[in-house]
This record gives C-alpha cells, sequence and structure tokens, in this order.
C-alpha cells in the first residue's frame, strides 16, 4: 500500500529547496521534487527503521522549523492526497489508509495539475471536485477521453500508481592535496592541482558530467587562503584541458606564500551531445580552445580575452568583455564573407563581386584603449596643431566639436566634446576633450 | 601570436598589428602560414607594411586617397574616406598584382 508524506514550504526559493530535499532525504531513501516547496516522501516499509508515519513527519517538522522556515505536511495514500492534506491543515494532518476517496471528495480538480485542455473539458462537463470525477461511469470517461480517464479517475480516488521519480543530491566534485613541507614554486604547484584535476575529471567521466568551471583554493603559510577560479570556453571533462586550464589559472594569479594545501573543486553540468549540421562552419572543439585561451591568458592580461559586448548606454566605447563560450549552433558565415577581388577592374576602378557595395562601406575606426593624452593648440577658435607620443603635426582639416553627454543619472556621469582632425601627414584622427583634458581617442584607417 | 591560428576549427582569423610597435621577427609569416595549413583556417593579418614576405598568398596594400569632409568654407562633418587598394602579390592568380590595376573603396561615415 502506498503511502506518500508531501512537505509544503510555500515561497521556497531554489537554495530552500535543496534543504528541503536534503531534509527529507534524512527521513526516507525515496524523496521527490515537487516543484518550489513541495517535496513528497515515500513512507512505504519505514516502520521499522524510522518510526510510523507520525513520528517521521513529525522529525521532519521539526527539522524545517528548526531552521526557521514554516512548513505543513500531509500524508495520504498519493502525491494529490497527501498535498491536499498539507494544504488542509496545520502542522501535520494525516488521511488514514482507504479513506482517501471520502476525504479527497471536496478537493478542487486543480489538484491534479491538468493541462488547460482538459481543465476546460472537465468545466465544461460541470466537473468541479475531485468527488464529481470520482463519481463518473468509468466506462464512458474511457470512451471519450481514452487511457487517460480511467488513469485520471484513479488519481482522483486517492490511487496514485506511479512511483515517485527519485531526486540524488548532486556528487561533489573536489580534490585536495596537502603538502605540509610547503611548496613555493609554481611548476610543483601546477603539477599538483593538474594531478588533481585529472583525478576530479575521471570523476566527472564516470558520473556522466562535464565541468564548466573550475575553482581553486590554496591554504598558505602564512595562515592566509587564497583563490581563484576559471572556467572553460565550453563544458569539458578532457584531463590534459583541464590540467592546462587550472595550471594556467595558478599562473595568473601566484600565491604569494608558500602553499600547504590545495583544494580543487569542479562545478560539474550535464551536457546533451548533438551532431552538428552539414551546413555549420566547423567549430574547435572545447578540448583544444580551452587549452588555446589559458595559454593565452597565461601569456596576456585574462581580462582582454573573451568576447566584446556593447553596453546599453551612449558613453563613447563602452563595452565589456565576457567569457567567449562556443554558441550550441553557431551562426553560418555571411554571404558578403566570400567575397572576391573582380579581377577587371573598370577604368582603373574595382569592386567587390559577391558583396557589399564599395561605395556603401562603413567607416571604421581604431580605439586606442586607453585613450593617448595629447596637447592640442587652438588658432582662432579650432584645433591647429597636435602633440602627443609618437604623433605631433599641424592640423589640416577638422570638425566639431561634437558636444556628447549622457549617464547624468548616475554616479559617473560623463560629457565631453569630440573632434575629427585631420594632419598635414594625412593622419586622420578623432580628439576628445572632457574633464580630464585632451585625449587622442582613435584614428582612422 | 600564431596559438589562435594553430587551434583548429576556427574559420577566420584576424590579427591587427597596426598599432603594435617595433617589427615582429622575420619568422612570423612562416609560423603563421604553418599554423594556417594545419587548421584551415583563413588568417587575416593587418600590418603597416608587409612584414610576411613570400608566407602570405595575397598581400593586399591600401591607402588613402582622400578625406571627404561636408562643409564649405568650414568642414562641418567627417564624410568619410576614399582609399585605393591594389594587389601587390597574389599566390593564385598573379595577374592580380599589377601596378595599373587598382580598386577604389569609398567608405561612408
Amino acid at each position: 500500500m502506498t503511502r506518500i508524506a508531501c512537505l509544503v514550504v510555500p515561497g521556497a526559493d531554489e537554495q530552500t529547496q535543496r534543504l528541503l530535499l536534503e531534509m527529507a532525504l534524512a527521513q526516507s531513501p525515496s524523496v521527490e521534487d515537487g516543484g518550489p516547496g513541495i517535496v513528497y516522501l515515500d513512507l512505504r516499509g519505514l516502520e521499522a527503521l524510522f518510526g510510523g508515519e507520525k513520528e517521521i513527519a513529525r522529525r521532519l517538522l521539526d527539522a524545517v522549523t528548526e531552521r526557521g522556515l514554516a512548513g505543513r505536511i500531509g500524508v495520504a495514500g498519493s502525491r494529490a492526497g497527501s498535498r491536499f492534506a498539507a494544504g488542509s491543515g496545520d502542522g501535520i494532518t494525516i488521511i488514514p489508509p482507504g479513506s482517501d476517496a471520502r476525504r479527497l471528495g471536496p478537493a478542487p480538480l486543480a489538484l491534479l495539475d491538468l493541462d488547460p485542455r482538459m481543465t476546460a473539458r472537465f468545466g465544461r462537463w460541470g466537473i468541479r471536485t475531485l468527488g464529481e470525477l470520482a463519481d463518473l461511469p468509468s466506462r464512458g470517461l474511457a470512451e471519450r477521453l481514452g487511457d487517460e480517464g480511467p488513469w485520471l479517475q484513479r488519481l482522483a480516488r486517492g490511487e496514485d500508481p506511479t512511483p515517485l521519480h527519485l531526486w540524488t543530491p548532486p556528487p561533489v566534485f573536489e580534490e585536495s592535496a596537502e603538502c605540509s613541507w610547503g611548496v613555493e614554486t609554481l611548476e610543483p604547484l601546477g603539477d599538483l592541482a593538474a594531478g588533481l584535476a585529472e583525478i576530479l575529471c575521471a570523476r566527472l567521466s564516470r558520473h556522466g558530467y562535464f565541468a564548466d568551471a573550475f575553482e581553486w583554493s590554496c591554504r598558505l603559510a602564512d595562515r592566509t587562503a587564497h583563490e581563484g577560479g576559471c572556467a572553460p570556453a565550453a563544458p569539458l571533462s578532457d584531463p590534459a584541458a583541464a590540467a592546462a586550464l587550472v595550471r594556467s589559472s595558478l599562473e595568473a594569479h601566484p600565491p604569494r606564500a608558500a602553499v600547504e594545501e590545495i583544494t580543487l573543486r569542479a562545478r560539474p553540468v550535464r551536457v546533451a551531445t548533438a551532431q552538428p549540421r552539414f551546413d555549420e562552419p566547423p567549430r574547435p572543439s572545447p578540448r583544444q580552445l580551452t587549452a588555446t585561451l589559458a595559454r593565452l591568458s597565461a601569456l596576456v592580461d585574462a581580462r582582454g580575452i573573451g568576447s566584446p559586448v556593447i553596453l546599453d548606454t551612449h558613453r563613447p566605447d563602452a563595452h565589456q568583455m565576457v567569457p567567449f563560450t562556443l554558441s550550441p549552433s553557431p551562426c553560418p558565415l555571411p554571404h558578403w564573407g566570400r567575397g572576391e577581388l573582380d579581377p577587371s577592374p573598370l577604368r582603373g576602378e574595382g569592386r567587390v563581386r559577391g558583396g557589399p557595395k564599395v561605395s556603401g562601406s562603413v567607416l571604421a575606426m581604431r580605439r586606442l584603449r586607453p585613450p593617448r593624452p595629447v596637447e592640442v593648440a587652438f588658432a582662432t577658435g579650432i584645433p591647429a596643431h597636435l602633440h602627443a607620443a609618437g604623433l605631433t603635426g599641424r592640423i589640416v582639416a577638422g570638425a566639431g566639436p561634437w558636444r556628447i553627454s549622457g549617464d547624468w543619472w548616475t554616479d559617473a556621469p560623463f560629457a565631453r566634446d569630440e573632434w575629427d582632425v585631420e594632419l598635414a601627414d594625412g593622419t586622420l584622427c578623432r580628439l576628445a576633450r572632457d574633464d580630464r583634458g585632451w585625449h587622442l581617442e582613435a584614428i582612422y584607417d | 601570436m600564431d596559438l589562435l591560428a594553430r587551434c583548429p576549427g576556427f574559420a577566420a582569423i584576424a590579427l591587427d598589428l597596426g598599432g603594435a610597435g617595433g617589427t615582429p621577427p622575420s619568422s612570423v609569416g612562416t609560423r603563421l602560414q604553418r599554423a594556417a595549413e594545419g587548421s584551415g583556417a583563413a588568417v587575416i593579418v593587418r600590418t603597416p607594411r608587409h612584414l610576411l614576405g613570400g608566407a602570405a598568398a595575397l598581400v593586399v596594400s591600401v591607402r588613402r586617397v582622400r578625406t571627404r569632409w561636408v562643409g564649405a568654407e568650414r568642414p562641418r562633418r567627417l564624410d568619410g574616406l576614399v582609399s585605393e587598394a591594389r594587389v601587390l602579390r597574389s599566390r593564385a592568380d598573379p595577374r592580380l598584382a599589377t601596378p595599373e590595376r587598382a580598386w577604389i573603396i569609398e567608405w561612408r561615415a
């Protein structure tokens, strides 16, 4: 005989839900995640081990209350019945075996979580409660709804033949290594971390997981901690790539003292494998891309590696680098990327065949990051001479000032004048003046 | 410089050395060429002058012909540029690399 307990904690967020599931797992080995704030427990066969239904429900409710949460528990012969019982009273409500159908009679039909189509259908029939559904002739219900009709009727009577979808806590992927003598140089520390990464990847592979982030923490000889992390371009479980990634991350953020213990954690994710389409452009493999980005981050500032994203502001050159990731379905190459030079120019002029019109090409500029300070001399109100490190000359033409301002509603407003100027040697650049002075912002190629 | 070019799977890799100070070593061209051949990527290098030697399959020189300003007496706005492109070297079609052939490109602001 099925006996299900339902724990209901209104307003539970994701973290609280995880806590509820773990508390339920301490009372029963069979636990189902019923959605936000709802946990089902299978109470069959637990009397000899954990006591009767009431004792188990009381222990679970006490554990929930100790955490400062307000919960209710219902026990019945089905999920719907136990949820109805949990909602019908405070504390613990138990529907005795054999009385499910009678107690569930006045319960609303919404307790069965029917789809809108079926709810509307029952509404047209005038069926509002589980009792009304249970009293319908089974044969007529099967003729009109097929197999779903008798199945819904059984649920309405408090019979739940479907076993619980068991929830298991996600495995923790963490490995540590102690080195009481203290590791002072990066090379042996990198070897140590690489070994841990290989062990973690082997465990991930055994469980069918990939890692989308690694976090490491070092206990230093000066009694402080040194922590860091790294994320691959795509979830991986390849030991060599993970080892290279972690090693590069440590080299980019070396500890300031000898390391006595290092702990490496991997964040597990499930990755659905999909076969690429024939019309998709080739993509780098996650392992090779991760290794490449790890090597790049060891050579240059890791903050400059990634994909640029334009920020939602009118501030000039406002952008942000986000981690480079392999999109699941990359866009095919634009058709204009395959243009070719027409080998038969007309009267000394040419055009690009198969691409955008040459006359409509958009002017691009090369941003200087950070902007370079410059000295600008004025004559009759317009810039006449420019002097900067590596760039000096007379200004022969210019347009401006273009006055822009914005973000005045934030802590970092901006206001500036911009000029496009052409020097005597042909250099075309953009100057900007703000409260910090003149700056060379960009050069037009 | 050739790390990305050695990573297979990229369709195209653009390398802009326009603002880089100093002169890259002469072996850069050969390294990039071998990396691109190994990965199958199209490597596009933008440099202030021709630095890659014979390693480049196509060398295009682009120079500015004139700057377009809007405004009669005094320029009011930058309207665009006009550039002239010439093929200096083409391994696939050497006939392109002739001095009399040029392509005019108009860039609009």
